[in-house]
């Protein structure tokens, strides 16, 4: 027997939530470590819950959680990993009489940070990362939707935690500001964002893992991901009736999944392809 | 003349006049001189730089976000606990609520019958501080909404301060009352203002208790408050008498005092104990 234990940023173990009869995530296992990791699956696949779960809000009803080496269904241990965890819920509700920068200043609060003067500091360093300086003082309900995501963004990141569980963080975000929040993700140690939208894992993540109907499907780097579809994707000019899927490109060209037949072009297949593949194999 | 070599500014006039420390002729003669000249206009804005502007900008942002001293009680964690708890909306009405119910409703029965208005303060003057603990209950009163479910200060701590600061506005209320009928209407027995003080304090812990079980606090202050109404409507049925002495004989009794403290003691006891259960972590 091994006496060594290798200690993962986040370990989750046969994680079961169920809602009534269904079951949001059934049976998850997944590690994760420093780094960008980006969940991605359809709506509805248990995203939310699972970021529920690894925040610590939530309960898994049976399996093991470890964050940051700590045990959250103890008490003691759970509070610790509030502390040095940042969360970005989905469409999180914020007061709309506050201020981003007092939004914030209250999250560091509940953060236990005390000390009034570096609070200060701290709220305007991370407001200013995501954009918001010039609006600080205004109130939430006079923002933007895209402003609100990053209030809330910036309240997850203040005391700059070690671990950030973010759910759909780029939501109304602009191209611009979306790349912006590459740089800012690049600089927090252990990231774990979930995302419906392919192009945003691979502009942002170094792992992505795949979820439908509350199971993990696949893990691996984003190359890997589109690699699944190796050999099968390729393209002509017409529909092919026999490929699990076609559609047409912006080029006019038909674009085909499956197995290709004797003499076809096959091309290289992207992020896409790769995670259309296994949604097929998922949900035939 | 207009072939003469022109007159520049020269980097000490320059240097001064940027320190504030020019004569106010040398100012006015650089001014002058700066509207026409692009040459001595750029030599300025190398010698002064980015650097000094931006400087002063932050510095002006660093006056504009210095908290103000503290002009509210500041509570363990500070003011901005105290602001969070009572700016959103339904701690406004908590608050408004206790000062009505501790204030004006005995105060207006007063007016019309002094011995009225001072039972009546006694039957809801308790009542107040247990409906600030049920609303306090209610986590979509939080401005951060789920964030703060994730940060080391939720639970019961954060539902105790918020209970705690609405308490704060409604007690003062409470004391400016009796103040005002003693002043005014009828001379009132210092005891009497103290009398309601741990039966309200029992009510309260009662209701802190109830949230630390499946029970709804709401449901349990109502029936409290109820049952504390009916308690002293039946006092008025037997003794056939609106004296507030009556009242007293029976509430101020030591053992009625007693009775309050030790169920106070008790509820806040079993409530510490059991404070884990205060979570969404076990409870969503």
């Amino acid at each position: 027997m091994s006496t060594t234990t290798i200690t993962h940023t986040i370990a989750a173990t046969d994680l079961v939530k169920r809602y009534g009869r269904r079951s949001a995530v059934d049976g998850l296992t997944l590690t994760a470590d420093a780094g960008v990791v980006g969940l991605l699956g359809p709506n509805g696949a248990g995203k939310t819950t699972l970021l529920r779960m690894l925040a610590t809000v939530l309960a898994p009803d049976a399996g093991r959680l470890e964050i940051l080496g700590l045990d959250p269904s103890v008490p003691r241990e759970r509070t610790e990993a509030r502390r040095r965890l940042g969360y970005l819920p989905q469409s999180p509700s914020l007061y709309p009489g506050f201020t981003p920068f007092d939004l914030v200043d209250y999250v560091a609060v509940l953060k236990e940070h005390t000390d009034r003067e570096w609070r200060r500091q701290e709220t305007r360093r991370v407001l200013e990362e995501v954009g918001l300086e010039d609006v600080m003082h205004r109130k939430i309900r006079t923002l933007s939707g895209g402003m609100r995501q990053r209030v809330a963004l910036a309240a997850a990141m203040v005391g700059n935690p070690p671990l950030l569980l973010l759910d759909e963080p780029a939501t109304g975000l602009d191209p611009d500001q979306r790349l912006r929040l590459r740089s800012l993700l690049s600089q927090a140690s252990t990231v774990v964002m979930s995302t419906h939208n392919i192009s945003e894992v691979s502009a942002l993540c170094q792992r992505v893992y795949v979820m439908f109907d509350g199971r993990l499907t696949f893990e691996g780097t984003p190359g890997e991901l589109a690699a699944l579809a190796e050999g099968r994707v390729w393209e002509d000019d017409r529909p092919d009736p026999d490929a699990i899927r076609s559609w047409q490109t912006s080029t006019g060209s038909y674009r085909h999944l499956g197995d290709p037949p004797a003499g076809a072009q096959v091309v290289t297949p992207t992020l896409d392809d790769g995670y259309l593949l296994l949604a097929r194999r998922e949900r035939p | 003349m207009s072939t003469r070599e022109p007159w520049h500014l020269s980097s000490d006039q320059l240097a001064g006049y940027l320190a504030g420390t020019a004569s106010r002729a040398l100012v006015a003669s650089v001014e002058a001189h700066l509207l026409a000249c692009e040459r001595c206009r750029s030599a300025l804005a190398e010698t002064s730089g980015p650097a000094p502007r931006e400087e002063a900008w932050a510095r002006l942002a660093d006056e504009i976000d210095r908290p103000s001293p503290g002009t509210l009680p500041r509570l363990a964690r500070g003011d901005r606990i105290l602001r969070a708890s009572i700016a959103t909306p339904t701690m406004v009405a908590a608050a408004l609520a206790a000062v009505v119910m501790v204030g004006a409703v005995p105060l207006l029965t007063a007016l019309a019958a002094p011995q009225a208005g001072l039972v009546t303060l006694l039957v809801v003057a308790p009542l107040a501080p247990s409906i600030a603990v049920a609303l306090a209950y209610r986590e979509w009163c939080d401005p951060a909404g789920e964030l703060a479910a994730a940060t080391p200060m939720a639970g019961l701590r954060l539902v105790a301060l918020r209970a705690l600061a609405v308490s704060l506005v409604a007690l003062p209320s409470s004391i400016a009352v009796l103040l005002a009928v003693d002043a005014w209407l009828s001379p009132v027995p210092i005891r009497f203002g103290l009398a309601w003080c741990l039966p309200g304090l029992a009510l309260a812990a009662l209701v802190l208790l109830a949230g630390t079980t499946r029970l709804d606090p709401w449901l349990a202050s109502a029936v409290l408050g109820v049952g504390w109404s009916a308690a002293v409507a039946a006092t008025v049925t037997v003794r056939r008498t609106l004296r507030p002495e009556q009242f007293l004989d029976g509430l101020a009794t030591p053992e009625v005092q007693a009775l309050a403290l030790a169920v106070a003691t008790g509820a806040l006891l079993l409530t510490a104990a059991r404070r884990h259960t205060v979570d969404t972590w076990g409870n969503a």
